[in-house]
């Protein structure tokens, strides 16, 4: 359950992030963020499912959300980056330990869309989309 | 390329391999050795399966004279991602007694008419798209056999690979449809298909 919730905690900064770095992006850049808004919102939605099904309380987000000093597009997609980053490495973490095993499932199919936020933003960046065989290891 | 009737499609086929059918659609693709054992080994010689068709595929595709300058470093570079994972999956198979799938070849794929034959690619949007359907397949088989899978570390491992093969995805996405990023990453909850 804690577990889950941790995770939800870190959808809600992504969340946050999102919707404060949007107005600030190039206007190309907007379509794929606002589409990964929509997309984590629904995480969170099904992360706070799991904790009620579990029988568990979600938590809620935060008041307010330490989301530094960006003011360039670049610098916003490096905040987004480096959250989605955060995100991979909790659920990473979080997945083996996971139960029951349907959880750990629901939990791996947010984390591959994560490692595609990460792939597009990446690309955005003027990274390498693919750094890796195994997500996780060089992003 | 493909028959009408009853013959299957290539998403059909790649679903057999994806849920380990038993019927003539999974069979076309892949003939497996005997399993050996059951539980994780079970689940790792599924997941080698269907990585095996996507090396088979992605050597194909490269071979076929389709791809353009942008295509060939993408899917050179998936190639040997997807190398690495059956080189991984082998080693954790090995370990634990499973019985190892055939390999996939041309013989094989194309023996059934009617059906998608990798080695016989007419255009890049056909290998692109064979591509695809390849990666989705490969999701579900992560998705599923993650949800059986009882050894925490083989669990991470195949989260790490999943999470790969939906970049690939979405990387082949954006050559097939460039700038459309709601095809790219069409959806929240990544689970393959079938």
């Amino acid at each position: 359950m804690e577990i889950l919730n941790r995770l939800l905690d870190l959808e809600y900064w992504a969340i946050a992030a999102y919707t404060a770095g949007i107005p600030l992006l190039a206007p190309s850049a907007v379509p794929a963020a606002r589409q990964f808004l929509q997309q984590e919102l629904a995480h969170a939605g099904e992360l706070s499912g799991l904790v009620k099904q579990a029988g568990g309380k979600a938590r809620k987000p935060a008041p307010s959300y330490d989301l530094g000093h960006p003011m360039r597009s670049r610098e916003v997609l490096s905040l987004l980056h480096r959250i989605e980053r955060s995100q991979l490495a909790a659920y990473l973490e979080a997945i083996p330990r996971l139960q029951p095993a349907r959880v750990r499932a629901a939990a791996a199919a947010i984390l591959a869309n994560d490692a595609q936020h990460v792939s597009i933003l990446r690309l955005e960046l003027g990274l390498s989309p693919l750094p890796a065989a195994l997500v996780g290891r060089a992003e | 390329m493909r028959a009408a009737g009853t013959a299957p499609t290539r998403r059909q086929l790649l679903g057999g391999l994806a849920l380990g059918l038993a019927g003539p659609a999974g069979a076309a693709w892949a003939k497996s050795a005997p399993v050996q054992t059951g539980g994780d080994a079970e689940v790792l010689r599924r997941m080698l399966e269907v990585e095996q068709f996507a090396v088979f595929a992605y050597r194909r595709a490269l071979a076929s004279g389709t791809l353009s300058m942008r295509a060939k470093p993408v899917v050179g570079l998936i190639l040997g991602h997807e190398q690495e994972h059956v080189r991984m999956l082998v080693r954790a198979l090995a370990a634990r007694g499973g019985g190892f799938p055939v390999l996939p070849d041309c013989a094989r794929a194309g023996s059934r008419p009617g059906t998608v034959n990798p080695c016989e690619l007419h255009s890049q949007k056909e290998s692109l798209s064979l591509l695809l359907d390849v990666e989705e397949a490969c999701e579900a088989v992560y998705y599923h056999g993650l949800s059986k899978l009882r050894d925490p570390g083989l669990a991470r491992t195949g989260s790490q690979i999943m999470a790969a093969e939906a970049q690939h995805a979405a990387a082949l996405s954006g050559l097939l449809h460039p700038g459309q990023i709601s095809r790219a990453v069409p959806d929240a909850f990544v689970e393959g298909k079938t």
